[in-house]
C-alpha cells in the first residue's frame, strides 16, 4: 500500500505545480485563460488531497470501533472526488457562459504550451495509477487515475480550441467546451454511483458471485452452500460463506474444510479478500435452546 | 417497536417534520423579511433546509427498509446514514454562507432594527420547533432510526436558534440594531456545528462502524455461558442500518461432532437474536481448540480457571 500512497502524493505535487504553474505562467503572460484554468488544477489538487487522506485513514488496521477496517473511507473519498467533478463543470460552464460575452483576449502561445505539458503528465499519471489500483485493488487509486485522465482530455480540449483560436475559429472553443462538461458529467456521475454502490454494502457482480458459489461447492467435503454475502470494503473484498458438512465429521475435520473453502475463495477472488467461512450440519438434528445461566 | 403505536409513529414522524417546518419556514422568512429582522430570516432559512433534509429522510428509509436481495445481501439500511450525511453536508455549506454573510452585516454595520412583531414570529417559531422535537425523539428512539433522531435534533436545534433569534431580536429592539445580525451570525454558528456533528456520526457509521465494547463484552460473556463454549475469538459487530451485524468466533472441542457443534452455534445464534431486537443477523463460526494453547478445558474448574487467567475473555487465540 505504501507504494498507492506515494503515488497519490505523486498526484498532489503535480496538481500543486500545476497551480504555480499556471497562475504564474498567467500573470506573466498576461493570460486570463490560464489564470482561469489555474483553478481546475486546484480542483485535482483538493482530489487529490481527498485520496491521499481516504487511503491513509483507510489503510489502518481493524480497531476496536470498527472492527471489519476503514477501508469504505475509500468510498467517501470517491464521493468528494465526484463532487469536485461536478463543480468543475458548472466553473466551466460559467467561463463558457463569460466568453460568449466576448471578452477573449488574444491566443497566447505559452498558454498552448501550458496544456501540452498538462496533457503529458496526466497521461502519464492515469497510465501509472490505472496500473497501481489493479495491482492494489483500490476504488480510491481508481477513481484518481479515472480523473487524471478526464484532465488529460479536459487539457486536449483547451489546447483544440487554442489553435481553433490561432486560425481565426472562435465557435470551436465553445464545441469542445460543451462536450468537455458532457464528458465530466459522466464521470461525475459515474463515480457518484459507485461511491453510493460501495457504502450500500452492495454485492460483488453476479458472475464473481457464481463463481465463488462454483468453488465452494465444488471443494472437498462441502455438502452444499446455503448463503454467500459479498460485499467491499475499500481495497478488501469481504465474503462469507456458510457451507453444510457431514454431521458426522468432528469439529476438527470440518475445520479443514472450511480451510479449504478460504483457499478456494482466496484463489478465485486475490489476495484482497476477507472471507469468513461458517459451517452447519446437513440435517440439524439437534436444536438445543435451553441455555444454561439464562439472566 | 413492539408497540404498534410507535410503529405507527415512526412512519408519521419524517411527514410531521416536514410538514411542521415547511409552516415555519413560510412563516419565518415571512414575518423575517416584512419586519426586517436578518436574525429571523436566517432561522427561517434553517427550517427551509429541515424540509429538504425531511424530504431526502423519507426517500432514505423508503430504501433502507427494503430487505436484502442479491446485490445487496446485507440489505438497504445504510441508505439512511447516506440519506443523513448528504443532507449535513448540504447543510454545511449553506451554514458557512450564512455565517459570512452575517459577519459582512456586522462589518459594515449597515444593520436596522427590526419591527416589533417580529419578536412574537420568534417566540412562536420556538415552541413549534420543541414541540415537534419532543415528537420526533420519542419515535425515533423506539423505532431505533438514526434518520429519525437525527430529524430529532434538527428539530431543537431549530428551537435553539429560535430562542437566539428571540433574544437578538429582544436586543435589537431595546439596546442596538447590531444584536440582529450578531444573533444571525450565533444562529448560523450553531446550525454549523451542529451539521459537523452530524455528518461525523453519519460518517462513522458509514464506515462500518462497531458497537461499544460495553456490549460486546455482553455478547462474549453471554456466549460463554453456552455449554461448550471453550473460548471466544472475536465478537465482530458493524452498524448495517437501524440493526446490528454479529460475527462470532468461537472455539469448541476438537473431537465433537458437527451435529453438536451445529447445535451449540445455533443455541448462541438464537440466544443473542431473542436478547437484542437490534440485531439483525448473528453468524457463529465454529473453530476448533488449538493444541498450542494447552490442553482443551474438559471441566468446569478447568474452564473456570482458564477465565480467571483471562485465558478466554481477551484474545489470545486470535489468529494472524
Amino acid at each position: 500500500m505504501a507504494c498507492g500512497i506515494r503515488f497519490a502524493w505523486i498526484n498532489l505535487a503535480v496538481a500543486i505545480a500545476m497551480v504555480l504553474l499556471k497562475v504564474s505562467v498567467g500573470i506573466l503572460a498576461g493570460s486570463q485563460a490560464l489564470i482561469a484554468s489555474a483553478l481546475y488544477s486546484f480542483n485535482d489538487l483538493l482530489a487529490a488531497a481527498a485520496v491521499i487522506v481516504s487511503l491513509t485513514l483507510g489503510g489502518r488496521p481493524a480497531d476496536e470501533a470498527h472492527p471489519f477496517g476503514h477501508g469504505k473511507i475509500e468510498f467517501m473519498a470517491i464521493g468528494m472526488v465526484s463532487l469536485v467533478l461536478a463543480a468543475s463543470v458548472i466553473m466551466a460552464t460559467y467561463s463558457a457562459l463569460d466568453l460568449l460575452e466576448g471578452t477573449e483576449g488574444p491566443p497566447s502561445f505559452v498558454a498552448l504550451m501550458v496544456a501540452g505539458l498538462s496533457i503529458g503528465t496526466s497521461l502519464l499519471l492515469s497510465k501509472k495509477g490505472l496500473c497501481a489500483a489493479a495491482r492494489l485493488n483500490s476504488p480510491a487509486l481508481q477513481t484518481s487515475a479515472e480523473h487524471s485522465h478526464v484532465d488529460a482530455v479536459s487539457s486536449t480540449a483547451v489546447a483544440v480550441g487554442l489553435i481553433g483560436a490561432m486560425l481565426g475559429l472562435h465557435w470551436l472553443d465553445r464545441l469542445v467546451a460543451i462536450f468537455e462538461a458532457l464528458d465530466i458529467m459522466r464521470l461525475s456521475g459515474m463515480l457518484l454511483g459507485r461511491a453510493l454502490k460501495g457504502l450500500m454494502d452492495a454485492a460483488l457482480p453476479v458472475e464473481q458471485v457464481e463463481k465463488v458459489r462454483r468453488v465452494c461447492e465444488t471443494t472437498p467435503g462441502v455438502a452444499g452452500v446455503s448463503a454467500i454475502r459479498t460485499r467491499r470494503s475499500g481495497r478488501e473484498l469481504w465474503v462469507d460463506v456458510v457451507v453444510m458438512v457431514d454431521d458426522s465429521q468432528s469439529v476438527e475435520q470440518a475445520h479443514e474444510v472450511t480451510q479449504r473453502v478460504h483457499r478456494a475463495i482466496r484463489s478465485t477472488l486475490g489476495p484482497t479478500v476477507q472471507s469468513q467461512v461458517a459451517f452447519r450440519a446437513r440435517t440439524p438434528l439437534l436444536r438445543v435452546e435451553t441455555v444454561s445461566g439464562h439472566a | 417497536m413492539r408497540d404498534p403505536r410507535c410503529v405507527r409513529c415512526a412512519r408519521r414522524a419524517p411527514w410531521v417534520s416536514l410538514v411542521g417546518n415547511a409552516c415555519l419556514a413560510v412563516f419565518k422568512l415571512t414575518v423575517g423579511a416584512l419586519g426586517g429582522s436578518s436574525a429571523l430570516i436566517v432561522d427561517g432559512t434553517h427550517s427551509l433546509t429541515d424540509v429538504v433534509g425531511s424530504t431526502a429522510i423519507i426517500v432514505a428509509s423508503r430504501v433502507s427498509g427494503r430487505p436484502a436481495d442479491e446485490s445487496h445481501p446485507y440489505g438497504h439500511g445504510k441508505a439512511e446514514f447516506l440519506g443523513s450525511a448528504a443532507v449535513y453536508s448540504m447543510l454545511l455549506v449553506l451554514s458557512a454562507g450564512i455565517v459570512f454573510g452575517a459577519v459582512v452585516v456586522v462589518i459594515r454595520g449597515s444593520a436596522e432594527a427590526p419591527h416589533f412583531l417580529t419578536l412574537f414570529g420568534a417566540i412562536v417559531s420556538v415552541l413549534g420547533n420543541y414541540v415537534m422535537y419532543l415528537f420526533a425523539r420519542c419515535a425515533g428512539t423506539k423505532a431505533n432510526s438514526p434518520a429519525i433522531l437525527a430529524d430529532a435534533f434538527e428539530n431543537r436545534a431549530d428551537a435553539l436558534s429560535s430562542i437566539a433569534a428571540v433574544a437578538g431580536i429582544a436586543c435589537a429592539l431595546f439596546i442596538h440594531p447590531v444584536c440582529d445580525p450578531i444573533a444571525a451570525l450565533i444562529v448560523g454558528a450553531m446550525i454549523l456545528w451542529n451539521c459537523l456533528t452530524q455528518l461525523k456520526s453519519a460518517i462513522s457509521n458509514l464506515i462500518d462502524r462497531g458497537l461499544p465494547t460495553e456490549v460486546t463484552h455482553a455478547i462474549r460473556r453471554v456466549v460463554m455461558t453456552h455449554q461448550g463454549v471453550l473460548a471466544i475469538d472475536y465478537v465482530r459487530t458493524r452498524q448495517t442500518g437501524p440493526q446490528y451485524w454479529v460475527d462470532v468466533g468461537v472455539r469448541l472441542s476438537k473431537q465433537l461432532d458437527v451435529a453438536h457443534s451445529d447445535a451449540i452455534a445455533s443455541a448462541i445464534r438464537g440466544d443473542l437474536m431473542r436478547r437484542c431486537e437490534q440485531f439483525q443477523h448473528v453468524e457463529v463460526f465454529v473453530v476448533p481448540w488449538d493444541d498450542r494453547h494447552g490442553p482443551e478445558p474438559r471441566h468446569i474448574d478447568q474452564l473456570a480457571l482458564a477465565v480467571s487467567h483471562g485465558l478466554t475473555r481477551s484474545n489470545p487465540l486470535k489468529e494472524t
